[in-house]
């Protein structure tokens, strides 16, 4: 199958005695394997070239002044922002066939990201699903990951689908 | 804001061009250095018609449809996406939403859309759904 195909459009579900593909079989080991707790610090220049990277001029990101007078009282991070935190999250399923997409991705948010928090990440492989088309399978695997702040408030929650596809 | 009613539409946000340099701009911002995002020949070899936009970067432009809506005074609460097709760049994309339902909370409105972004040709590049919260004015 070729890389940007709508991945989404397929409605058979695997099972009624169909073999599982090798790439489930594989993830299935892993669901519930957690990454270790990564601590992060949201910082205000990496806030700013994020926002400028996706052309975003909103002063609640860089302006320090304006931010401060708003109801955050201070800097915040654009919504997607939790993606710049990787460093030590990654979870590593050797073995896989296939390419790999981003499928889907959610974040579900307490509050927003604030200039100078500090929070504490994890992630863990949270489910695993499978799909069978005439050319393959399709293996769903659904990264989850929490952000508690230093109170160890949960600010936000992200999932994230990666989509392998193999013909095994 | 202004009297909202289920069906309603958002104002869009046309985005400028995708261009290169913000292709790399944004690999070094997020940390995400796949090639598939920035060197040619590891994108075609990868069976890519060139270079491909960052996923995330699309759905960076969704956040800031909503949070330009909603304003300083909104809480995004929810933001979910699926991906459905490639980013290039030159392409030229717009977001929109439309409100699929408005509930009383909090002396606001909690409101799900229904929200997308599309390219110059009109495809579909990525889909979603969203949950926010406005106060009333």
């Amino acid at each position: 199958m070729k890389l940007g195909t709508d991945l989404f459009g397929l409605e058979s579900d695997s099972g009624g005695g169909l073999m599982a593909g090798k790439n489930l079989e594989v993830v299935q080991q892993y669901v519930g394997v957690q990454s270790p707790v990564v601590w992060f610090e949201v910082e205000k220049g990496a806030i700013r070239k994020f926002a400028d990277a996706i052309g975003d001029p909103n002063p609640l990101y860089r302006d320090d002044e304006f931010a401060r007078r708003s109801r955050h009282g201070g800097i915040i991070a654009p919504p997607t922002f939790a993606t710049t935190f990787r460093e030590g999250l990654r979870i590593e399923i050797p073995n896989l066939i296939g390419p790999r997409l981003h499928g889907e991705q959610l974040f579900t948010y307490q509050r927003p990201l604030k200039a100078g928090d500090k929070l504490a990440l994890q992630t863990r492989v949270a489910e695993v699903k499978e799909k069978k088309s005439s050319s393959g399978y399709l293996t769903f695997i659904v990264y989850e990951t929490e952000g508690h702040d230093e109170a160890g408030s949960l600010v936000y929650t992200e999932r994230r689908t990666a989509v392998m596809v193999s013909d095994q | 804001m202004k009297e909202l009613a289920v069906g309603q539409e958002i104002p869009p946000l046309v985005k400028e061009p995708i261009t290169r340099i913000q292709l790399v701009q944004y690999a070094g911002a997020s940390g995400d250095f796949n090639t598939i995002h920035v060197i040619e020949e590891e994108a075609r070899a990868k069976g890519l018609n060139g270079v491909i936009a960052h996923g995330m970067l699309s759905m960076g432009f969704l956040g800031q449809l909503l949070t330009d809506w909603i304003g300083q005074n909104g809480d995004l609460l929810q933001l979910q996406v699926r991906f459905r097709s490639q980013v290039f760049p030159g392409d030229v994309v717009t977001c929109r939403g439309i409100i699929r339902s408005i509930a009383e909370r909090d002396n606001g409105a909690e409101i799900d859309l229904e929200i997308w972004e599309e390219n110059q040709k009109q495809t579909k590049v990525i889909t979603g759904i969203a949950k926010v919260w406005v106060p009333h004015t």
